[in-house]
């Protein structure tokens, strides 16, 4: 049974652990091809058809626009819905909901509220937590003063570069201008050059292009690797990362003796505007069907149930969606708190490029390439990526 | 006493020409017919798609970086692939020296793309290249490949590093097809090595180099792996093949990518007949 999705190394790693329990029980085996270029290698199977059985992306929008296409199978016609909504808060169920039908199951969840850094060089140093936007200029300001480097951005990730960049562009968006500017932007129902939206872009400028406050500069972000970029906490080369709740597995797996909450934790992203603080964007992983196969049925059961998710949030580096999943078997407090956050957000939004069509993701991904190389280009930037948006909502 | 043809050879080939029709004419007439509609193609749209390729930014950098290709690749390969042909035709250990140089020839273009991507590296503990940089010179390491325009050199450079060894087979082939009396009734009337090379040498290999060529830049038109692997044609090394791929796959745009196809296939037709008229000599 042929199974496609973006996992490479370590998060490949927990989920084979996931699925081998599946393949033992079965006796079925899994067939797994994982790329980062997913919405390309996935497409060219689709229309070949010749697509895998199952398919887990990263973006949600992605899936919808394959349930529009009528590429999916519908999973209420077979899934114990009793169950499903027991386990699943109604807005996880709606993410994968089109047209009143369930096509796609969040499986993993990520809190893309966090920013990491290493609680004992804090300490070591005197630093305090910061919590408003405010606060974070000034402790960056004071680090950068005291000969440290503040940050470690890495945006590089094969085709997908940029995608860690376009995260602190919505997350910024969210908590300084809500959650309905939010919706608005995502829908396609404000432009991309609205004034909300280019506010943000220049708030992010205020850390990634400010001289002396990332480490190894523009280059830095644009060649670093993302899972590369969180080891900068660790040793010391800069002092805070802000990417999702993920970040932990990679750190955890580089550094097995590290001590979470004492050589690395996270603290909230901090407030910006006061009205919409605690307001958290985050990623979700969807489960898809494309082939009605009695091996595929059984294999989407078990990867929406507690059972299966509790693997590897045990492992780290995972949250889940599922509420019958309880806390305890998270491996440590960071893991934890970060599910509490999840659920206890003043306002849940899926990451904004997740939500966006194929070309108009891209687009955003790109353009924040270029905002860090050019940020006096901003204005043409989302002209460009509004001209995509355009093109594909058709207004 | 001959008689005249009549119809049988063409039966004879009838199920080559079926084949030929299916595969090869068949798909590039249709994708000519679809670069004229829209994207899922259900509009007809005229020449919408190619005045689209010729005013947008995206495209035009990647015919501009087709044409840094084209005159840096062809050029250094050629050349580097004569020099190393001349020189190791002197020498003892001729052999050992041209299989070093045409090993690059035996993986496949995602496979020295994947290579090099690590050699160029921005960190110095994996890059090499950033490993000398810092290490041995004390500057800061480079983003080779992030940074414009040396990152449209550097994926240039792995290409000319893939073919040098073909184009220096070829020509090793023709330079010793020289008939020696040649060079060596040239030696006798006291002409230098210099001399001989540009006026006996060269001259006799022209063809040789005209086919050369002509093959190479078929090959450079057509280059994807190398610049896929390394940058995903990001940082302005996008190319024409890669923006159809990403046209047709991440975009959707099934009449864009036609209509790229279709220029592609009218900028090689000439370069593969003067090719082909060439070979026959």
């Amino acid at each position: 049974m042929d199974v496609m999705a973006v996992w490479g190394g370590e998060e490949l790693d927990s989920f084979k652990a996931v699925y081998s329990v599946w393949e033992k029980e079965t006796g079925n085996k899994v067939q797994y091809e994982g790329t980062r270029d997913l919405t390309a290698v996935l497409k060219t199977r689709v229309e070949g058809n010749n697509p895998p059985d199952i398919a887990i992306l990263p973006n949600p929008g992605l899936a919808m626009e394959y349930a529009k296409q009528g590429k999916l199978v519908p999973l209420d016609g077979f899934m114990d819905m009793n169950q499903l909504k027991k386990d699943y808060a109604k807005a996880w169920l709606d993410v994968g909901t089109y047209n009143g039908k369930l096509y796609a199951i969040v499986f993993k969840a990520a809190n893309k509220g966090t920013i990491w850094y290493s609680p004992k060089r804090f300490k070591e140093k005197g630093y305090q937590i910061p919590k408003t936007w405010d606060e974070l200029l000034s402790l960056s300001d004071k680090i950068a003063k005291d000969g440290g480097v503040p940050w470690s951005i890495a945006a590089e990730s094969g085709s997908a570069s940029g995608w860690p960049l376009t995260d602190w562009i919505a997350q910024i968006v969210l908590t300084q201008s809500g959650p309905e500017v939010y919706d608005k932007w995502v829908k396609h129902e404000i432009p991309w050059t609205d004034p909300a939206i280019k506010k943000a872009f220049q708030t992010f400028g205020e850390i990634a292009t400010h001289k002396g406050w990332v480490l190894n500069g523009v280059d830095g972000i644009l060649a670093t690797n993302f899972v590369d970029g969180s080891y900068a906490i660790m040793d010391g080369s800069a002092y805070m990362y802000y990417l999702g709740d993920f970040t932990q597995g990679f750190i955890a797996k580089q550094y097995p003796k590290a001590v979470p909450g004492k050589d690395y934790a996270f603290f909230p992203w901090p407030t910006i505007n006061p009205k919409y603080a605690g307001g958290i964007t985050g990623g979700c992983d969807v489960v898809v069907m494309f082939k009605d196969t009695p091996a595929a049925r059984s294999f989407i059961e078990y990867l929406a149930s507690a059972k299966a998710q509790e693997i590897w949030a045990k492992r780290g580096g995972y949250t889940s969606p599922n509420r019958s999943v309880p806390l305890s078997v998270y491996p440590n407090d960071i893991a934890r708190d970060s599910a509490k956050m999840l659920t206890t957000a003043s306002a849940f939004r899926v990451g904004a490029g997740d939500l966006m069509g194929g070309a108009v993701q891209q687009a955003f991904w790109k353009g924040s390439l270029e905002y860090v190389q050019h940020p006096d280009k901003l204005d043409d930037i989302l002209k460009q990526i509004e001209a995509k948006a355009v093109e594909q909502y058709g207004k | 006493m001959f008689r005249k043809p009549g119809f049988l050879p063409w039966l004879y080939i009838a199920p080559v020409l079926t084949i030929l029709a299916v595969y090869l004419v068949y798909p590039v007439l249709s994708t000519a017919y679809l670069s004229f509609f829209n994207a899922d193609s259900t509009k007809f749209v005229g020449l919408e798609n190619y005045i689209y390729l010729f005013t947008h930014q995206d495209t035009l950098t990647a015919f501009k970086n087709n044409l840094l290709w084209l005159i840096f690749f062809t050029s250094l390969t050629v050349s580097l692939g004569l020099l190393i042909a001349v020189l190791a035709d002197k020498v003892r250990y001729e052999s050992a020296a041209k299989s070093v140089i045409f090993l690059p020839m035996a993986i496949s273009g995602v496979a020295a793309g994947t290579i090099w991507k690590f050699m160029l590296d921005f960190n110095p503990r994996i890059g090499l290249l950033n490993a000398i940089v810092k290490g041995i010179i004390h500057a800061r390491p480079i983003a080779w490949l992030q940074r414009y325009p040396i990152n449209t050199f550097a994926l240039i450079t792995v290409g000319i590093w893939m073919w040098t060894g073909f184009s220096m087979v070829i020509l090793s082939a023709a330079i010793k097809s020289i008939p020696r009396d040649i060079m060596e009734a040239a030696s006798v009337d006291g002409a230098t090595e210099w001399q001989k090379f540009w006026h006996i040498t060269l001259p006799m290999v022209s063809t040789t180099i005209i086919v050369l060529t002509t093959t190479l830049v078929i090959n450079v038109l057509k280059v994807f792996d190398i610049v896929y692997v390394m940058t995903g044609g990001n940082y302005g090394t996008d190319v024409i093949a890669n923006r159809m791929f990403k046209l047709f796959y991440v975009e959707s745009q099934f009449g864009r990518s036609a209509a790229i196809a279709v220029v592609l296939l009218l900028l090689i037709t000439p370069v593969m007949v003067v090719n082909a008229k060439w070979f026959q000599k």
